[in-house]
């Protein structure tokens, strides 16, 4: 700084090449000797901003700090003594082209000038500081995201596309803002007219692995697509979009769906669109005895005659129809048959089976149950009630609770490693919006049976429409579209007695093939 | 319960408690719901409650221990209705409700 003491002057000792304090001369100043030299040297002897206002040349110097000569000691001395004066000795040439001092502007430019630069002096710093924040910390996908839904509500948008984000979670409140969404109204023959918002919402390719809740209350979603993501299972929730037109959910690693999605085929919905393969799907597998010598037969039945000779497939075996299904009515557009299902899955209050079949994990067929099949409850538990149990009910407490990202938190250090899965557990089911029983409509959390029924689902190909495409490509098409009808959904029941209705043997389903 | 009439010989109530000593007396039918109690008072395990009808649960407090007695009951009333009317838990006791019902087996 400026109060710093000036080196003391050195003199040159010609005869030892070297600089000596103690030779015969005056010290220039009569301070006291600093104790020791200083640590650094620099040339920069104030590098206070003031300094700077014009080009200044830094001394140069050549060897070991000790051997310090400057070029000209004698100016260099005299510019550090007149240094508070240097004012007097700016020049500064105005700028004509710089387009902020006009030849014609009155104001005194060098004062400006001045303050500008000594105001960047003192922002420059600062401004590096936060330029050096905001590299550390980049927004994250879903913060981008959300800006992007902002844009969408601002201008009326109703396309949401936020695929290949890199998106791996996607937050309740973030969905929420889109129930606002009212799209522009055009102009139709001079009239404004009332829109209802048509939203779409593309999630393709991104690393989702749930869903949040929020994304099925918006009723007014027409397109929904989740391809490419990392989904194991969809939120029976998905049965909320009844004003759903298309669904694309393929490259996912869905073994089954959930059974609400029957709700998008009923007749009040307006689903027109399914994309569901590729997925891992369970393969249901038939009793071996009436397969051998007529599987071959069937696929020729598969590729001949396309959807209508499908109902054979249960010919002389199985052709059960749940009661339930007939009670139903099914959109004109969709053929729904529910085909055949496994046995049901017992689990006892904390999860863990108690009785049924497995659903491992590798791609082999899991065996359906027969059509006569009646569940039978494992007696371990005496009679059976409907009441859920006490760790339902204290689930249910917790996933009530205000604060329950925090509880596993409050657990005591050495309970069990369950409890906090469940405790995680039960935080990812109420974030993508809960279950329902299927049997008796009850919330719950923890399932206590389980059980897959594979229902068959094709679009209802017309007629004449066939007649009319009747060309090879056509046929590939049904081939596939047959082998990939059964899907697999996944049903859950909240007590023991939740299990499957007893299904009705009916004859009219062999009949109805011609 | 089927269990009920088999045992004639044991009190209709058995005696629950808790680690500060609360003492709650309810149906026997009604606490055999949790599958720990139900062992600890059948007669053929030959534990120490059996005889007396008396079981102390060492690590439930007597708040959360009468939150159980009264889910015993709920349990009790609705064990054949169709439609279960919930059952309220004050938020404060859901996670010392949820060690004791893993401890309990209910």
């Amino acid at each position: 700084m400026a109060d710093e003491l000036p080196l003391p002057r050195l003199r040159w000792d010609p005869v030892t090449e070297s600089f000596s304090k103690n030779a015969a001369g005056k010290r220039v100043r009569s301070s006291p000797p600093a104790s020791s030299d200083p640590a650094l040297f620099s040339s920069d002897d104030d590098p206070s901003a003031d300094n700077y206002t014009q080009e200044r040349r830094k001394k140069k110097f050549r060897g070991p700090w000790y051997h310090q000569r400057p070029a000209s000691e004698e100016s260099s001395q005299e510019s550090q003594e007149h240094a508070p004066e240097k004012k007097s000795r700016r020049t500064f040439e105005r700028q004509f082209d710089s387009g902020v001092f006009m030849g014609s502007d009155g104001t005194d430019v060098d004062e400006v000038l001045e303050e500008l630069e000594s105001r960047n002096a003192m922002a420059l710093p600062v401004r590096h500081s936060r330029g050096t924040q905001s590299a550390r910390r980049l927004p994250t996908p879903e913060e981008l995201v959300q800006g992007q839904i902002q844009r969408c509500l601002e201008e009326g948008n109703e396309s949401i596309d936020l695929s290949s984000r890199g998106l791996t979670t996607l937050s309740n409140a973030t969905i929420r803002q889109l129930a606002t969404l009212t799209p522009i109204p055009p102009v139709i023959e001079g009239v404004f007219t009332r829109l209802e918002p048509k939203i779409k919402v593309f999630l393709a390719s991104n690393d989702l692995t749930s869903l949040p809740g929020e994304l099925f209350n918006l009723d007014r979603l027409t397109v929904l697509s989740l391809r490419g993501n990392q989904f194991e299972e969809l939120p029976p929730g998905i049965g909320k979009l009844s004003n759903l037109k298309e669904l694309n959910i393929s490259q996912n690693s869905l073994r089954s769906l959930p059974f609400e999605i029957l709700d998008l085929f009923s007749d009040t919905s307006r689903l027109n669109s399914l994309n569901l393969h590729p997925n891992p799907f369970y393969q249901p597998q038939f009793p071996p005895d009436h397969e051998a010598d007529k599987q071959e037969e069937e696929l020729q039945y598969k590729i001949g005659l396309g959807n209508r000779g499908r109902a054979r497939h249960r010919r002389g075996a199985v052709c059960s129809v749940s009661l339930e299904q007939r009670r139903r009515s099914w959109h004109s557009q969709w053929n729904v048959t529910y085909q055949a299902r496994t046995e049901v899955r017992y689990l006892d209050i904390n999860g863990t089976l108690s009785k049924g079949p497995n659903f491992c994990n590798d791609s082999s067929p899991i065996p359906v149950a027969d059509a006569n099949d009646t569940p039978q409850p494992p007696t371990s538990r005496g009679d059976l009630s409907r009441a859920p149990s006490l760790f339902e009910v204290a689930l249910n407490a917790c996933s009530r609770h205000k604060d329950l990202p925090h509880l596993t938190s409050w657990l005591p250090d050495d309970s069990p490693e369950f409890f906090f899965d469940l405790l995680r557990d039960v935080m990812v089911k109420k974030d993508s919006g809960g279950s329902k029983c299927t049997i008796c409509q009850r919330n719950f959390i923890q399932p206590r049976t389980e059980w897959i029924e594979w229902w068959e689902i094709a679009k209802v190909i017309e007629r004449n429409a066939m007649a009319s495409a009747a060309s090879p490509l056509r046929q590939m098409e049904n081939e596939r579209d047959v082998l990939e009808s059964m899907v697999p959904l996944m049903r859950r029941g909240c007590s023991w007695l939740c299990v499957p209705e007893k299904v009705a043997v009916v004859e009219d389903a062999v009949v109805a093939t011609e | 319960m089927a269990s009920s009439s088999q045992n004639q010989g044991l009190s209709k109530y058995v005696t629950l408690v808790s680690m500060d000593g609360f003492e709650f007396v309810v149906l026997r039918e009604a606490a055999s719901v949790s599958k720990a109690i139900a062992r600890m008072l059948s007669p053929t395990n030959g534990f120490k409650e059996a005889q007396d009808g008396r079981c102390v649960f060492g690590e439930i407090n007597g708040v959360v221990l009468e939150k159980v007695a009264e889910y015993f009951y709920y349990n009790y009333k609705n064990r054949n209705r169709e439609d279960v009317p919930d059952m309220e838990i004050p938020p404060e006791l859901c996670l010392e409700l949820l060690m004791a019902a893993d401890y309990l087996d209910t």
